[in-house]
């Protein structure tokens, strides 16, 4: 318990409820009957705390926007330890998503990255393309990479902006290294490094998360994939996607490391995820194509219970995605009304 | 005629326009009205074979509901003769100039509206102007049968109009066009106007007509529940995925902006019976539910079928993703929040006096200010964009003597 939680019981026994929840599934198993007691005991909770949450209790999950408008939050401002903020690079205002404890995030976040990204290996060389988290305090994946310099870096190297550091890391390679960046970092170290290829060592990896967000040429990820393959000499099966956003505290991963074909992204126990009607917001049966909701047990100081605008597939548990809607900017109308209206 | 061609095929079909450019550029403008208002009454007509196959083809390509196109037919048509013959009246060019049209305009398409080509080929063609109609390859059916229903009153007249459609990635093809067009009139984008622009000589004259939307106010003497019934009416049109379209409607704070938004809701709802809505795509949907949830988290969502309405206070309009999703604000500096709109704002549909409201906004606004319920029911010859409808496709020349 820390000082932060020190006058809040309900929150640290629920708290304890959902370590608890995180550390049994952590070899990837799913026990969902106990998970969605704990997401519904959560809910409830969340819905007394979290004033715009309990005004849509009838919708049930709340939609990313809303970290856009109001505050989300169970907990006053003097109590935040951290502030996520949305990149707001292509949809003007940034969400923000206040977070008053980093413990279950921690906990969330190594344990799925030890399941899907670093299954075979206690610790390795890493070279992260982002900014190092003193230098972006409100990014969330700044902050998860610079936990895994921690739990899993041996030698870590930041790169951002990517520059010609990354060819000579690269060329004096001599043990595996887990190369870990955004995709729009990927695209331009594609546009750095000309026509050099490298051969990384045997048991590197890649991991590429989030889209382009207007700071890149948009390439569709086979390409992007088949090009960071030719480009490093691993393996496609080396190279992992990661979705995430700023509104959650879990990560949700692609399982080829582990052996798994499909590219669909693996749902850990302690998330549910399910896609919704665009109208009715009715659950959709596994494979019929909706709206992706994601209830992340981790998320104990917002809401659980979120509400993306990815159009996505369930299928045997796992998610595949179909793509982002534009937000709310409609057919017809640019991004340049949206931001000019703030 | 109507063309999907190779390059070659293309420069040879657009010598026949440009050559049916002579004829035209000698014709009386009333009897062009004259023809062009019967090529669009036939369209308009239900009983004719034009008419029918805008009945069957346009609900398809738009996804709009049949009885949303009979009703846009209806009301776009139903004083087309009147208006053309007027519009032909105010083009005569004033004393002491001549006009000088030009050679061959190409006219670039959005797809959002499928009337939205009406008045830019009534008016290019009324300045004699041969048309090379680049339509949008999601939904050329309205050009189509324009030029269709025109060969059947006047073959000649239609010899001056083409429609092509040019699939994306022929660049090359949109290179020869706009090669010899001596005058370009677009609408869409931003992106796509600039692309077009930084594509044409110096000298062609290029009429640039962005998107944009439309803003509505209730004025504190205005009967609510009249306005919001005239409001419904513009938010329902073409499944409000206009230029025009209201996506706000602020109410001065004089009046009771929650019992306009309950009646407005209400409205909505029943037009759903008559005009109902088209099917909803699905990255529309996921914007909805967006758009909805922040409305039912900070202020007041009601929803109805196939449309919502927010009441969100004293705030700056929120951007909704169309198809009936309309917001209420409470204000009492409506040219201030109209002003944040820039030259996206198209349309003032008014509850009151549009006169008063348009001295109040700021310049250089140009929106077009008119009554509520006629937002998307512009006049064949009214300003877009603040210029004339034949901005562009001719200019005058001066005879001093």
């Amino acid at each position: 318990m820390s000082a932060n939680t020190a006058d809040d019981p309900g929150r640290d026994a629920l708290a304890a409820q959902i370590a608890e929840r995180i550390e049994r599934v952590a070899d990837g198993s799913r026990d969902d009957a106990a998970l969605d007691r704990l997401l519904g005991a959560l809910a409830s909770w969340q819905a007394r705390r979290v004033e715009p949450y309990g005004r849509l209790a009838a919708r049930a999950a709340l939609p990313t926007d809303v970290f856009r408008y109001v505050r989300v939050a169970g907990h006053p401002p003097e109590l935040d330890v951290r502030v996520w903020r949305t990149s707001g690079t292509t949809s003007g205002r940034r969400g923000e998503h206040p977070l008053r404890d980093l413990s279950l995030y921690d906990l969330a976040a190594r344990t799925a990255a030890r399941h899907a990204l670093f299954p075979d290996v206690e610790r390795m060389r890493l070279i992260m393309m982002a900014p190092r988290p003193e230098d972006a305090p409100d990014s969330s994946l700044s902050y998860m990479l610079g936990r895994f310099q921690s739990w899993f870096g041996t030698r870590t190297d930041w790169l951002f902006p990517v520059d010609g550091r990354l060819g000579a890391l690269l060329r004096s390679a001599r043990e595996p290294i887990g190369l870990l960046g955004t995709s729009f970092a990927f695209v331009h170290a594609e546009d750095q490094l000309g026509a050099e290829r490298f051969a990384l060592p045997a048991g590197s990896r890649v991991m590429q998360t989030g889209g382009f967000k207007g700071r890149s040429r948009a390439i569709e990820p086979e390409a992007l994939r088949r090009a960071i393959a030719e480009r490093y000499g691993v393996a496609e099966a080396s190279i992992v996607e990661e979705y995430g956003m700023t509104e959650l505290s879990s990560q949700m991963y692609q399982l080829t490391l582990r052996g798994v074909a499909h590219r669909r992204f693996w749902v850990p126990g302690w998330v549910r995820a399910t896609v919704r009607d665009t109208e009715t917001l009715a659950e959709l049966s596994e494979g019929e194509a909706g709206i992706l909701r994601i209830d992340d047990a981790a998320n104990l100081d917002s809401v659980c219970a979120i509400q993306t605008s990815d159009l996505a597939v369930v299928r045997d548990g796992a998610i595949e995605l179909l793509g982002r809607a534009s937000g709310a900017t409609p057919r017809g109308c640019s991004l340049a009304i949206e931001e000019a209206l703030g | 005629m109507s063309v999907e061609t190779a390059e070659g095929a293309l420069r040879e079909a657009l010598d026949r326009v440009e050559a049916a450019g002579e004829g035209l550029r000698s014709r009386d403008r009333a009897s062009i009205a004259d023809v062009v208002a019967e090529a669009w009454e036939r369209i308009a007509d239900p009983e004719l074979s034009c008419g029918r196959a805008a009945r069957e083809r346009i609900p398809v390509s738009s996804g709009l509901s049949l009885p949303m196109v009979a009703w846009a037919l209806s009301v776009t048509f139903e004083d087309v003769r009147a208006e053309l013959a007027s519009l032909a009246a105010r083009m005569e060019p004033p004393e002491g100039t001549r006009e000088a049209p030009a050679r061959l305009s190409a006219l670039v398409l959005a797809g959002n509206v499928f009337t939205a080509c009406v008045a830019p080929l009534c008016a290019g063609l009324l300045a004699k102007v041969p048309l090379v109609v680049k339509a949008s390859t999601k939904d050329d059916v309205m050009p189509r049968l324009f030029v269709d229903a025109l060969r059947e009153v006047d073959a000649a007249l239609a010899d001056a109009c083409l429609v092509v459609a040019i699939p994306g990635g022929t660049s090359n093809l949109e290179a020869t066009l706009f090669a010899r067009a001596d005058a370009v009139s677009a609408y869409g984008t931003d992106e796509t106007l600039r692309s077009i622009r930084d594509r044409l000589s110096a000298s062609t004259s290029f009429v640039m007509h962005g998107h944009g939307l439309g803003l509505g106010y209730v004025s504190p003497d205005a009967e609510l529940e009249g306005a919001a019934e005239a409001f419904a009416l513009d938010v329902a049109a073409y499944d409000q995925r206009g230029c025009m379209s209201p996506h706000a409607i602020g109410v001065h704070k004089g009046a009771d902006a929650h019992r306009f938004a309950r009646h407005l809701a209400a409205a909505l709802s029943a037009l759903q019976t008559t005009m109902p809505r088209g099917p909803l795509p699905p990255e529309v949907g996921a914007a909805q539910v967006q758009w909805r949830g922040v409305a039912e988290a900070r202020g007041l969502l009601i929803e109805g079928s196939c449309c919502a309405v927010s009441y969100e206070g004293d705030v700056p309009p929120r951007l909704t993703p169309g198809w009936r999703n309309v917001m209420v604000f409470e204000t009492d500096r409506f040219a201030e929040r109209a002003a944040a709109y820039g030259a996206h704002l198209k349309t003032v549909g008014v509850a009151g006096e549009p006169d008063r409201v348009a001295r109040a906004l700021p310049t250089p606004l140009s929106p077009r200010v008119c009554p509520a319920g006629r937002m998307q029911r512009p006049r064949l010859g009214a300003l877009a964009d603040g210029l004339p409808p034949w901005q562009g496709f001719r200019r005058l020349l001066s005879v001093e003597t």
